[in-house]
C-alpha cells in the first residue's frame, strides 16, 4: 500500500516539475557491477570496477563539444584543492574535499544539500597534501577515508556519521587519502605514510559494522614469503603505501591494487633486497585478502616511484587471442600490459623519456642502467620523482582500443643520503632538483604493444585524470587550469576552458533530464559543463 | 590573434600575492627566546635532512647561497635570533622568492635552525666591500650600468627586469655578483626571453610573463603587454638567453661591481 502511494506521489510530483533527488532505495550490488552502464550514475571512484573511466554517453560529440559551457559552479570556501572524483546517485552528487570535508549537491544545479567537516587532531604527519579522493557507496551509505587514518560510514541523505573506525594509528605516520572500493559486503581501503616510516597494507572492513575482515601486508613480516627481501629490521618501516584505489574483477574474484615506494625513499643502502611487495601490482583474493599473484615494477626502488596508479582491466585481442588484460602506466616511466588471470607480462615499453632502465627483460625484471642511483652529489635521471605519471586516473576506450594517460616529461637530479628512522620525522633520505621545467602531454597508448599512438602536448607537466566517452571523446586537464576535450582517435584538441586553477582531479560525466554533464573539480571549485539546452 | 592586455589583472594578482604573504603569523609554540631543540643531536640530524630536501634548492645544498641568501655567513637579513629566523621561515619574506612555511611543522622549523647553527662560519661574514653611493651612481648612469633602464627601485626605473626595491633582502653578495656577470645562469620565471612570430610575418621579442597550453602573455621591449592565442603564432623560447646583457669586466671593473653590489645590498625598501 505504502509503495503504491509513493508511486502515485512520484507521478504527481513529476507532473508538477518536481525532480526527485535521492530515493529511498540504496545502491545495490547489481548496480555496482553494472557501473557506468547506467549513465545517470557514477558509482565508483573509477566509474566502474574495471577502472576504464569510459562512459557510454554520446550526447556530447567531437562535432558539438566546442559548444560546452559552464552550467553551474560550486565553491567549497575552504583552502586546499580537489583531488576527488564525485559520485552521482539519483540526481545527487557526493564529493569530498580538503581536510576531510564533504558535500552532497543537487547534480542539476550545484546547490548544497548537506555538508560535513571532520574535526582532525593535531600531530598528523601528512606527506603530500591534506587531500581526499572521494567516497565509495553501498546501499544508502557512503564511505570515506580520513587523514587521521580512520574509515567513516555516512548516511547518504543527511551526512550523519554512522560509524567511525581506526584503520591504524595516525601517530605512527599512517594517513588515508584514497577513495575506498566496495567489494561484495566489504569496504576495501588503502593507506598512506611511507614518507613517515609506516609498514603498508590493504585492509577490508565489513560495510555494515566497520569490523575488520582482513589485512594484506604490503611489507611481509617474519615467516611470511617476501620477508627475505628486506635487510635486517628495515621491513618495520618499509613503506609500501596503497594510496590510490584499486580495481576488481568479479570473474576472477581478484582485487588488483598498486603499491607504493619502499622507505626511506631515496636511499636503499639500509634495505638491501627487492623490498617486496613495494612498487608492485598485487592481485588479492577478494574474500580473504590472500595474495594470488604480484608483479614488481621497480625492485629496490630508490626514486620514489610508487606504483600507486589505477590498474585498468579490459578484454583485448592480442596476437589473435582475446585476453583479460590489466594495463598499467607506471610512475617509473614504463607502460605494462598483463594477463590479469595470472600476471603474465604481455607487453612493456617506456611511454616517457626513461633513463634508469634499458628495457624490461624477458624475465620481467627491468634492465637497470648503472650509475642511476641517487648520490650525495646528485645523479641525473628521467623521469623525476613525480614520475612519468602519478595518481591521476587514466582511461581506456574499448572502441579505439587505446589507453589514455596524462604523461609527464621531466628529469631530475637525485640526491640520496643515509638517514636513521625517527618516529614522526620525514623519512625521505634525499632530495631532487628538476633539471629543466619539462612538459606534460595527453598520450594515447596501444596496450597490445605498449607503443604511443598520439600525443597532445601540455605546456606544463600536469596531474589531471582522464575521462573517455563512447562518442570518441577524451577529456583531460593541465596544471595551468585548462580542461580540454580531444578526438580519441587522432588526439586533435577540440575544446578547452580555463578554470583558473591547476587540475588534480579527474572529470566525470552523467545524464540527467536528457542533458549530458561533464563535471570536474579545479582548485576548490567544482564546474559542471553541458551543451546549451535544446 | 593579438590582444592588448589591461594592467589591472596583473596588479590584482600581485596585490593578492602580497596580501597572502602579509597574513598574520601563527603564535609560536614555545616561550621567550631560543630554540627548544638547540644543540640536540637528533634535531640537528633531522634538520639537515629537512634543510637539504626543502631549502637547498634555493640556498644551496651547502647553504652557502645560490638564488637564496648564504645561511652560513652569520649575516641574517631578517634578524639572526632563533625566534627571528623561525618567523622568517614560517612567514616567508615579502617581495622575495622566499615562500611561507614550506609545509613544515614548528618542530621541523626548530630542527632546521638547530642544523643551520652548526654551519656558521667562524668569525662571521667578511665585511662588505664597495661604496653604495658610487654604486647608486653606476646603477643610474646611462653610460655606466644603466640598470635603471630595465629595473625599478621605488617609483623610478624601467619595467623589463625584476623590481629591485627589496633585492638586498633577497640576494647574497655572491648571488648579485653572479647575476650581474652571468644573468642567463638563472632566469626568474616571468623574465625568459621569447619570440612570437605571427602568420603575417611579424616577430615580437619580449619577456614571457606567462604561458599555458593555449595562450602566451608577453611584455615587449617597449613595455607593452600583449596576449596571443598560440594556434595563431609560433613561439620560440630562448631559455639560455636573458634580455639583460652580461656585465663582464670590460663593462664594469671589479671595483665598480663591488660598489654596485653594495648599493643593491642596501635596497631593503617598501614591503
Amino acid at each position: 500500500m505504502m509503495k503504491r502511494l509513493c508511486g502515485v506521489w512520484l507521478v504527481a510530483a513529476l507532473a508538477f516539475g518536481v525532480r526527485v533527488l535521492a530515493q529511498s532505495q540504496g545502491v545495490t550490488h547489481e548496480q555496482l557491477y553494472k557501473g557506468l552502464a547506467d549513465p545517470a550514475s557514477w558509482l565508483h571512484y573509477s566509474g566502474d570496477y574495471g577502472g576504464m573511466r569510459h562512459s557510454p554517453l554520446t550526447q556530447i560529440t567531437p562535432a558539438n563539444v566546442s559548444r560546452l559551457s559552464v552550467q553551474w559552479a560550486f565553491q567549497t570556501n575552504t583552502l586546499g584543492k580537489f583531488e576527488a572524483t564525485p559520485l552521482v546517485i539519483n540526481g545527487v552528487m557526493y564529493i569530498t574535499g580538503p581536510n576531510n570535508t564533504a558535500w552532497a549537491l543537487d547534480a542539476r544545479t550545484g546547490r548544497q544539500i548537506w555538508t560535513y567537516r571532520r574535526n582532525l587532531p593535531d600531530g598528523m604527519n601528512i606527506c603530500c597534501g591534506r587531500v581526499n579522493r572521494g567516497f565509495a557507496v553501498l546501499g544508502d551509505r557512503l564511505f570515506m577515508n580520513t587523514l587521521d587514518a580512520h574509515l567513516l560510514a555516512f548516511d547518504m541523505k543527511t551526512g550523519a556519521v554512522l560509524w567511525d573506525v581506526a584503520i591504524d594509528d595516525y601517530k605512527l605516520g599512517y594517513s588515508a587519502t584514497s577513495a575506498p572500493l566496495i567489494v561484495k559486503d566489504k569496504v576495501v581501503v588503502g593507506i598512506a605514510g611511507a614518507e613517515y616510516g609506516i609498514r603498508g597494507f590493504i585492509d577490508a572492513f565489513d560495510a555494515a559494522t566497520g569490523t575488520k575482515a582482513w589485512r594484506f601486508w604490503v611489507v611481509p613480516g617474519p615467516g611470511e614469503k617476501g620477508f627475505e627481501t628486506w635487510e635486517g629490521d628495515s621491513w618495520k618501516n618499509g613503506g609500501g603505501s596503497t594510496w590510490v584505489t584499486g580495481t576488481y574483477d568479479r570473474n576472477t574474484n581478484l582485487i588488483y591494487w598498486g603499491t607504493g615506494n619502499p622507505g626511506p625513499d631515496l636511499y636503499g643502502g639500509d634495505r638491501d633486497g627487492d623490498n617486496l611487495y613495494t612498487d608492485s601490482v598485487v592481485a588479492l583474493d577478494a574474500d580473504t585478502g590472500v595474495l594470488q599473484w604480484y608483479y614488481q615494477f621497480t625492485p629496490h626502488d630508490t626514486h620514489d616511484w610508487d606504483a600507486t596508479q589505477v590498474p585498468v582491466l579490459a578484454e583485448k585481442v592480442i596476437g589473435g587471442v582475446t585476453k583479460k588484460v590489466l594495463m598499467f602506466a607506471n610512475r617509473n616511466g614504463f607502460f605494462y600490459t598483463f594477463d590479469r588471470t595470472d600476471g603474465t607480462l604481455l607487453a612493456s615499453r617506456p611511454f616517457v623519456k626513461t633513463t634508469w632502465a634499458e628495457r624490461i627483460n624477458p624475465d620481467g625484471r627491468p634492465a637497470v642502467k648503472p650509475g642511476t642511483e641517487p648520490s650525495e652529489n646528485g645523479t641525473d635521471v628521467c623521469p623525476d620523482i613525480t614520475g612519468g605519471t602519478n595518481f591521476m586516473s587514466p582511461a581506456y576506450n574499448p572502441k579505439t582500443g587505446l589507453f589514455y594517460v596524462t604523461a609527464r616529461e621531466v628529469c631530475a637530479t637525485y640526491f640520496g643520503w643515509e638517514q636513521e628512522f625517527v618516529q614522526g620525522e620525514y623519512f625521505f633520505a634525499g632530495a631532487q632538483q628538476r633539471t629543466a621545467r619539462g612538459y606534460g602531454a595527453m598520450r594515447a597508448i596501444d596496450p597490445s604493444n605498449a607503443g604511443v599512438k598520439w600525443e597532445f602536448k601540455y605546456y606544463t607537466p600536469s596531474m589531471a585524470g582522464v575521462l573517455s566517452t563512447e562518442s570518441n571523446l577524451i577529456f583531460g586537464g593541465d596544471m595551468d587550469g585548462n580542461i580540454m576535450a580531444f578526438d580519441a582517435t587522432s588526439g586533435k584538441n577540440l575544446w578547452h576552458f580555463q578554470t583558473g586553477s591547476g587540475i588534480f582531479a579527474a572529470p566525470i560525466t552523467y545524464m540527467l533530464d536528457g542533458r549530458q554533464y561533464v563535471v570536474l573539480g579545479a582548485g576548490t571549485t567544482l564546474y559542471a559543463f553541458a551543451l546549451p539546452p535544446p | 590573434m593579438l590582444r592588448v592586455l589591461a594592467g589591472s589583472r596583473l596588479v590584482f594578482a600581485w596585490a593578492v600575492a602580497v596580501a597572502v604573504c602579509n597574513a598574520p603569523a601563527h603564535p609560536l609554540a614555545q616561550g621567550a627566546g631560543g630554540n627548544p631543540r638547540a644543540g640536540d643531536a637528533k634535531a640537528i640530524d633531522a634538520g639537515k635532512n629537512i634543510y637539504r630536501g626543502r631549502c637547498g634548492v634555493c640556498h644551496g645544498i651547502d647553504a652557502k647561497g645560490y638564488r637564496g641568501s648564504d645561511l652560513t655567513s652569520g649575516d641574517w637579513m631578517h634578524g639572526g635570533s632563533d625566534t627571528q629566523i623561525f618567523r622568517t621561515i614560517q612567514n616567508g619574506v615579502t617581495g622575495t622568492e622566499m615562500p611561507a612555511g614550506g609545509n613544515l611543522s614548528e618542530d621541523e622549523i626548530w630542527a632546521v635552525i638547530a642544523y643551520l647553527r652548526t654551519l656558521a662560519v667562524p668569525g662571521g661574514a667578511p665585511p662588505e666591500r664597495g661604496d653604495a653611493t658610487k654604486g647608486e651612481q653606476t646603477f643610474w648612469a646611462k653610460d655606466r650600468g644603466n640598470c635603471g633602464q630595465c629595473h625599478m627601485v621605488g617609483a623610478r626605473g624601467g619595467r623589463l627586469g625584476p623590481n629591485l626595491t627589496r633585492i638586498g633582502a633577497a640576494r647574497s653578495v655572491a648571488a648579485l655578483e653572479r647575476e650581474i656577470r652571468r644573468p642567463a645562469e638563472v632566469i626568474p620565471v616571468g623574465y625568459e626571453t621569447i619570440t612570437v612570430a605571427t602568420k603575417s610575418g611579424r616577430k615580437i621579442r619580449g619577456l614571457r610573463k606567462n604561458e599555458d597550453t593555449f595562450s602566451v602573455q608577453v611584455m615587449t621591449g617597449a613595455e607593452d603587454l600583449l596576449s596571443f592565442d598560440k594556434k595563431d603564432v609560433e613561439v620560440t623560447a630562448e631559455s639560455d638567453r636573458s634580455l639583460m646583457p652580461a656585465y663582464g669586466a670590460d663593462r664594469l671593473n671589479d671595483a665598480e661591481l663591488a660598489d654596485l653590489v653594495r648599493y643593491l645590498r642596501s635596497l631593503r625598501g617598501t614591503r
